[in-house]
């Protein structure tokens, strides 16, 4: 009954130490506190150094904390999932194998026939343009047609929840804005909830219903930022007047954050 | 220096060492409960090795078989580098001479020992051949590559600088380079004292590898594994000296 | 800057007739050929076959060649001798690929046993010869024993270092989609470490082509080793020289294949 109430992603007071090589215990998280509700689109914004990319771990379940508890469409996260999946920074994928082969990938992992996991990768790759690319290898692709890959890859399995690591991060920017039209896109013809980290404001801005900013030293939450922009989103909705409020507004806050810093800063 | 550490780690860890005691041990008792003929007790080899050096039999081996290297060595490093440096300015040397060069650094040059024996006789000429045919290919390599590989940016400038080629070469390619010539140098030592005692085992009766044959013809098994740890101090003391010294030279240059 | 131009000229003759020789197939294979030309006569003009025990002239060598050839010997010791190269480097694969691959996951493995792979590596193996052949004879095990103990650290220690490599993302990757560890050992890291495996191989198989070459001197068999001992002992240089020449270019054509094959498996990463 109150399955539909428990929110996609829950993080409840969530602290994680690092221990360094000289024995020491830092604090790299500090009572972090998330939601995202079902079929929401949350990113994550912050200086290097915030955690933000451990947070995205820990919720995957590769990465384990040492306080709180992290629930996942109201499971307590004990490792990853079948209903979580993966973008990753540096695509990830497996270069000796063809891109249909990777993006069958998750499907191989989850014991799937062949036959199945390829019908279900080809039609995968058709949504993000790449039918065409099906036999050819990682290596012949370029930056933003690999993070196709890895976005097919990743809704191949099915999930609820799409954990999506600065996925757009190493794309250059013409691609990355062509990249994140089509991103909302597939979402919008789902109803998946998103985690999306990021150190690009504008495409925070752009994504999101929700912008969570956090601050380093030890990573914990600051601003969280409710991004009215109607959807569907377009290309016009970067002209919008308020598009550009609201990115100058997360500048703000986090210019504030990275003044801290240095302020902070020993030397 | 944390490069220098790492690798004594890898020697003075307990996991290895202690496996290293307990191999001691094993030895030791086999040698001499088991009564076999080819495993003297390790305590017997060590005191043989102890006789050898203190009476001054190996003296004269070891200085014989290190003036053989060096200059083996010296004709590898000195030819060696000429036909790397030419391989590495031009185009054409490359193309012509490179599958050669390319050959004999994976060729297996040890069967062309017997030859060299029979050409140039049982004498020093021919382990000194054996050094040359095992590390010039490797110096030559290493050369080229030292010329080749150096930044366009640097070669650019020096060029917009009104150098000529002879200049850039001596001012820019070979300073570039010298961490290749440094490997080259390391590898082409390692290289050259596995075919000095080679050269030696096969030719039987110079230098150290001479004494491997001759004890180990006559199954004086405590001398034999004697001289096996002298040849195998030796060559580490060689390759650990040089890896040092380039390493010392880098670490000057970069300061 | 008028004076100059002349010779300015001559130079960009020079650098077109050197682009073609270096950069056309055709001209490449000229001057390939030309080179190997000027070294089979400097060979011809500086070998001298009045005297046996001289350096034979290339005509002479070739001619051994043939008559060893003709009378069976050189192909029935290299049948021989290859035998133990196979099996040697069948086991040097066979047990240094997986060594290398437990010395890359269990530190405790990579700590106790490195250490004597590192000293093979960089240790004159034939200084050893005499031991194994206390321990095993003149015997088809003690030449196998030989190749193995010259080949087998390249293995080890470059299937070692190629399963560290494994970029710990694609690692983490496989992972989040719930592969278990046998699935990420067979799927993930095992392919990535095959391009690295297989370089191992290849400086294992040029290090056992020597193994093989001291094995036949040291530990004489009925292979090219007891050939080559004949022929010496009947102050044959030329055909000394045949063996050992054929020898070589059978071990080059050997690394070549297993080269192709590397680049083969390599094709991925090159494409990177």
């Amino acid at each position: 009954m109150n399955a539909n109430a428990t929110p996609a992603i829950a993080v409840q007071d969530v602290s994680k130490f690092f221990v360094s090589a000289d024995g020491r215990r830092t604090r790299a998280l500090d009572k972090v506190n998330l939601a995202v509700e079902r079929g929401e689109f949350v990113s994550i914004i912050g200086p290097s150094g915030c955690g933000k990319t451990t947070m995205l771990k820990m919720v995957g379940g590769i990465l384990d904390w040492d306080e709180g508890s992290i629930s996942v469409m109201g499971a307590p996260v004990s490792g990853p999932g079948p209903e979580r999946a993966t973008v990753f920074q540096s695509f990830a994928l497996l270069p000796w194998m063809t891109v249909l082969d990777n993006a069958a990938f998750g499907l191989k992992m989850r014991g799937e026939t062949k036959a199945a996991r390829h019908a279900k990768a080809r039609n995968l790759l058709e949504t993000v343009g790449l039918a065409d690319f099906a036999n050819a290898y990682p290596g012949e692709l370029s930056g933003g047609m690999q993070q196709r890959v890895g976005l097919a890859r990743a809704l191949a399995v099915s999930p609820n929840v799409l954990l999506m690591d600065e996925p757009f991060s190493a794309i250059d920017a013409q691609t990355r804005l062509i990249l994140q039209t089509e991103l909302l896109d597939v979402w919008s013809q789902t109803d998946l909830s998103v985690l999306f980290i990021t150190h690009a404001m504008d495409e925070a801005v752009f994504l999101s219903d929700r912008v969570v900013i956090m601050g380093a030293r030890p990573g914990h939450v600051t601003d969280v930022i409710d991004i009215d922009l109607p959807r569907p989103r377009t290309e016009e909705t970067r002209r919008d007047p308020r598009f550009v409020e609201l990115t100058a507004r997360v500048w703000d806050r986090l210019r504030g954050l990275m003044t801290d810093e240095r302020a902070g800063a020993p030397s | 220096m944390s490069g220098l550490l790492r690798q004594a780690g890898q020697w003075l860890n307990p996991p290895f060492l202690i496996s290293l005691a307990m191999l001691a041990i094993v030895w030791e008792f086999a040698g001499r409960s088991a009564d076999i003929l080819t495993l003297p007790p390790l305590s017997a080899v060590l005191a043989a090795f102890v006789r050898l050096w203190s009476s001054g039999v190996l003296t004269a081996p070891l200085l014989d078989s290190t003036i053989a290297l060096l200059t083996g060595l010296a004709i590898s490093l000195f030819v060696g580098s000429a036909v790397g440096i030419a391989i590495g300015l031009s185009r054409v040397a490359d193309v012509a001479l490179g599958p050669f060069i390319k050959a004999g650094l994976s060729a297996p040059m040890i069967a062309f020992v017997p030859v060299f024996m029979m050409i140039f006789g049982i004498g020093s000429e021919t382990r000194i051949a054996t050094v040359i045919a095992f590390s010039i290919f490797v110096v030559a390599t290493n050369a080229a590559t030292a010329v080749r590989s150096t930044d366009p940016a640097l070669l650019e400038m020096a060029r917009s600088f009104g150098a000529g080629r002879w200049r850039i070469l001596g001012e820019i390619r070979l300073p570039a380079g010298a961490p290749y010539f440094l490997a080259g140098l390391r590898l082409g030592v390692a290289r050259g004292i596995k075919g000095l005692i080679n050269g030696e085992v096969l030719i039987a009766i110079m230098g150290m590898g001479g004494l491997v044959k001759k004890y180990g013809t006559v199954f004086s098994m405590d001398q034999l594994y004697a001289v096996i740890l002298l040849i195998v101090l030796y060559a580490a003391i060689w390759v650990g000296a040089v890896t040092l010294l380039g390493r010392l030279v880098l670490t000057e240059r970069r300061k | 800057m008028k004076s100059n131009a002349p010779a300015r000229q001559a130079g960009a003759r020079g650098h077109r007739l050197a682009a073609l020789l270096t950069d056309t197939f055709w001209g490449r294979l000229t001057l390939r050929a030309t080179a190997l030309a000027i070294v089979l006569i400097a060979w011809q003009m500086a070998g001298d076959d009045s005297v046996a025990l001289l350096f034979p002239t290339a005509t002479r060598t070739f001619q051994a060649f043939i008559e060893l050839m003709a009378d069976g010997r050189l192909p029935l010791g290299l049948l021989v001798t290859g035998q133990a190269l196979l099996a040697g480097f069948a086991i040097i694969i066979g047990i240094g690929v997986p060594l290398g691959i437990l010395i890359a996951r269990f530190p405790l493995v990579d700590r106790t046993v490195s250490p004597y792979f590192t000293f093979l590596v960089a240790v004159p193996i034939i200084a050893i010869v005499p031991v194994v052949q206390a321990l095993l004879g003149l015997t088809f095990a003690a030449r196998v024993t030989v190749i193995v103990l010259f080949g087998i650290s390249y293995v080890v220690i470059n299937s070692a270092i190629a399963v560290r490599r494994v970029k710990p993302e694609l690692i983490e990757m496989a992972a989040s989609f719930g592969a278990r560890r046998l699935a990420i050992l067979t799927q993930v890291v095992l392919p990535a470490a095959v391009p690295g495996i297989m370089t191992g191989a290849r400086l294992a198989l040029g290090q056992a082509l020597i193994g093989m070459v001291v094995a036949e001197l040291t530990i004489v068999g009925a292979g090219v080793g007891s050939l080559i001992a004949e022929l010496q002992g009947r102050f044959k240089v030329a055909a000394v020289l045949a063996v050992a020449m054929t020898i070589v270019l059978i071990g080059l054509c050997l690394l070549s294949l297993v080269e192709m094959l590397e680049r083969r498996l390599n094709r991925w990463s090159l494409t990177k």
